[in-house]
């Protein structure tokens, strides 16, 4: 089931419900860390945008591979200074460093400053989970579970909301949010609308006209035309009234 | 004169003076609101908000073009179905837009920006209903604008029709300016009506096909506002049209010739018009930044050609002539003048750097409502009082012109000065709440109240006393 989800949402690129959730805050959750009794979410992102995302560590399934690719992806970024990346578990019995496992990291590796791992505690995991849209199912003493990861702003609203393994799109979405550079065009629900004004390539983050924009021309056009159409149906009457063109004004 | 497109006329202003008594209760509901003396809630509100504009600018397109159909008819033959169908649209139209508001609780807005109709739109009927009026309203009008062009066509070729020969000096048959420009609008008219049903088809198509396809925004908020904004412009035009036949006449001055610089201006405008509607996208970052300095040029040149022209052509008219005021001349000459006071108001907005600070501020209700409701109305009812003087049992009494002429022009500047100063004061529009950061807006939405009443009862006179004089004539 996992799995599948994941697959789908990857195949599709695409978040279809993500305006459920952009924008939001999500709750300020509190979490411990190996070095730390608690601590509270707001503790990061007041400071710098956080790439947050849950996980818990006897997960057979996802979870790891999916933060050994975050972690890929990030070290292709380089400014890892800017942001803070919150992996934090939502099962009670997690301990912190076992987390790290997860991302590949160990004792003789240990993860860098700026990747906290976490584990929720009891009283505010619920709502936190409920912001993010993770989805959680005890089956025989495992978790069932949807993956998401969300950038946080600074005043804990939802910035960014991906739902399974991250395209290239939405990686590069995501890290044009995170180092703040202008993205002029992001591609909506369906890329291959044939109305688009502009086809967006989200590989080299290049756009580029399309014939959309030309049909803003159209209503021009099409009645530029008619009135040519309608000047040649109409010669005739103009023959044969033409003697008495000079028009009198009746007033 | 055939008595057909006098009763016809006359229908239509009728009609039309009643629809805006009702759009009028409407505003002053909405104003109300916002003054805090009624509690009609935020989705109330907008329902009123949403039928109040499209009720405003519908009937005074209509207005306008029932004042070019009657003067046409005057110089030609015009075909009788093109004004009947569209009088038929309408009143289906309006039928169906009011259900899709008051009933279905759609409001989304007079020009339901994409994609807003999907969400502000209470039931799912709603947009569907109020698609399907925007159809109807569009249809007809297309129609009926198509077959007055034919109309002129008919007598004129398109270079005649747009005095060309006026400019170059060739022999040529001579084109009134009621032609010129009565071409030059309805050519833009069938534009902006075609973007309007290219509109409502991508937005059928997007519903048809629920959550598998959407449209592109960019392309719609064009298509939007090169529907709203160029009807809106060219609803005015043609009550210009109208005013190039009357108001020499009213002055006793021989009529209006097309000169090469009327000519110029006019075919100028033609093409102006088309572009200007750019500057309601300045905010958008995805529209090519060309499109962007396009939208300031035109928006600076769009007045100048007609406007100056226009007020210059008013202003040597009354000079030195035995004018009579009645209160069709006297609509007509405040009504230029109250044009240029709006036109300066939107020029300023449609700058980019002011855009930054006005943009949806009072100050854009403040700028069309003194366009249209002293400008673009005032066209319309000094044609009815022309019509009315020419036709009723009787002209309008002295004392009522002065009365009703008061009402109008203290009842409309108090409304909009409102506006304006809160448009200065950064008075966000379309809200029917005023937090306290700008809770001025509360006391001038009760200054605006009272003037607008004023407005109010001056145009409930106008209405009796239009209707005592001539409904008579309708059943004769
Ligand atoms: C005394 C007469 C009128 C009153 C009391 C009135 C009142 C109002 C009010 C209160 C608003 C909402 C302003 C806001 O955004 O806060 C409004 C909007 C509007 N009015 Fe009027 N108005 C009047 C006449 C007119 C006329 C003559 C026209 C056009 C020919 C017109 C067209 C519009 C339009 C297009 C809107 C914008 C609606 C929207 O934002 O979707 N109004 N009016
Ligand atoms: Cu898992």
């Amino acid at each position: 089931m996992c799995w599948a989800a994941v697959l789908l949402s990857f195949l599709l690129g695409q978040n279809p419900n993500e305006m459920d959730y952009l924008l939001r805050k999500i709750p300020d959750a509190t979490f411990k860390t190996s070095d730390s009794s608690a601590m509270h979410i707001s503790s990061w992102y007041s400071k710098k945008p956080v790439l947050l995302t849950l996980a818990y560590g006897r997960c057979p399934g996802v979870c790891n591979p999916y933060l050994l690719q975050i972690r890929d992806q990030i070290s292709l970024l380089g400014s890892e200074k800017q942001f803070q990346v919150v992996v934090l578990s939502f099962d009670a019995e997690d301990q912190p460093k076992q987390l790290w496992r997860l991302a590949g990291f160990n004792e003789n590796s240990p993860p860098p400053a700026n990747w906290t791992f976490g584990v929720l505690e009891e009283d505010t995991r619920a709502s936190l989970l409920t912001s993010l849209g993770l989805k959680t199912q005890m089956v025989g003493g495992l978790y069932e579970h949807n993956t998401v990861l969300a950038l946080i702003g600074e005043d804990g609203s939802i910035l960014q909301w991906i739902e399974g393994l991250p395209g290239t799109a939405q990686w590069d979405r995501l890290f044009k949010e995170l180092t703040s550079e202008f993205v002029p065009v992001y591609s909506t629900l369906n890329n291959t609308v044939w109305t688009s004004c502009f086809q967006y390539d989200p590989a080299s983050g290049t756009w580029r006209m399309s014939w959309g924009l030309l049909m803003i021309l159209g209503p021009a056009l099409i009645t530029f035309f008619i009135i040519i159409i309608l000047q040649s149906i109409t010669r005739n009457d103009r023959t044969k009234n033409n003697s008495s063109i000079l028009i009198q004004n009746q007033l | 004169m055939k008595t057909f497109d006098k009763k016809f006329t006359l229908l239509w202003l009728i009609t039309i003076l009643i629809v805006f008594l009702v759009a009028i209760a409407f505003g002053i509901t909405m104003r109300m609101e916002q003054a805090e003396m009624v509690d009609v809630g935020p989705l109330n509100f907008y329902i009123l908000m949403t039928s109040h504009g499209l009720l405003m600018a519908g009937v005074w397109f209509v207005a306008g073009m029932a004042g070019i159909q009657y003067i046409l008819s005057r110089y030609f033959e015009v075909p009788r179905w093109g004004s009947v169908v569209a009088y038929a649209c309408t009143l289906a139209g309006v039928v169906v837009l009011l259900i899709s508001t008051f009933l279905t609780k759609f409001h989304a807005g007079w020009y339901f920006l994409y994609p807003l109709p999907f969400y502000a739109k209470g039931a799912d009927s709603g947009p569907v209903l109020f698609l399907i009026a925007i159809a109807i309203l569009g249809a007809g009008w297309l129609l009926w604008s198509l077959v007055l062009l034919v109309t002129i066509l008919r007598k004129y070729t398109v270079t005649q029709a747009l005095a060309w020969h006026h400019i170059t000096g060739r022999p040529g048959p001579a084109v009134s300016p009621f032609i010129l420009i009565s071409f030059v609008s309805l050519i833009g008219v069938t534009a902006c009506l075609l973007a309007a049903v290219v509109l409502v088809i991508l937005y059928f198509i997007e519903l048809a096909r629920s959550g598998t396809m959407s449209n592109d925004p960019l392309l719609m908020k064009n298509l939007t506002f090169f529907f709203g904004h160029t009807l809106v412009n060219e609803m005015l035009y043609l009550g210009l049209a109208v005013l190039y036949e009357l108001f020499p006449k009213m002055a006793g001055k021989p009529a209006y010739k097309t000169s090469w610089y009327v000519a110029i201006s006019w075919n100028a405008t033609l093409l102006i018009v088309l572009f200007a509607y750019f500057h309601h996208l300045y905010m958008d970052f995805a529209q090519p930044v060309a499109f962007q300095f396009i939208g300031q040029v035109m928006s600076w040149f769009a007045p100048l050609p007609a406007a100056c022209v226009t007020i210059f052509s008013v202003l040597t008219t009354v000079y030195r002539s035995n004018m009579k005021w009645s209160l069709a001349s006297l609509l007509y000459f405040f009504g230029v003048m109250f044009w240029a006071v709006g036109g300066v108001g939107a020029i300023l907005d449609a700058v980019i750097a002011n855009n930054l600070v006005l943009h949806n501020t009072q100050w854009v209700p403040a700028h069309f409502h003194t366009y249209n409701l002293l400008g673009n109305v005032f066209f319309s009812l000094a044609f009815a009082s022309w019509f009315a003087d020419e036709y009723g049992s009787e002209k309008m009494a002295p004392s009522m012109v002065k009365v009703i002429f008061s009402l109008l022009v203290i009842g409309g500047t108090g409304f909009v000065i409102a506006f304006y100063l809160g448009g200065a004061l950064s008075v966000p529009r379309r809200v029917d709440m005023y937090s306290e950061t700008v809770d001025e807006g509360i006391s001038l939405a009760k200054m605006a109240v009272v003037f607008a009443s004023l407005y109010l009862v001056g145009m409930i006179m106008y209405t009796v006393d239009f209707t005592k004089r001539c409904a008579g004539q309708l059943f004769s």
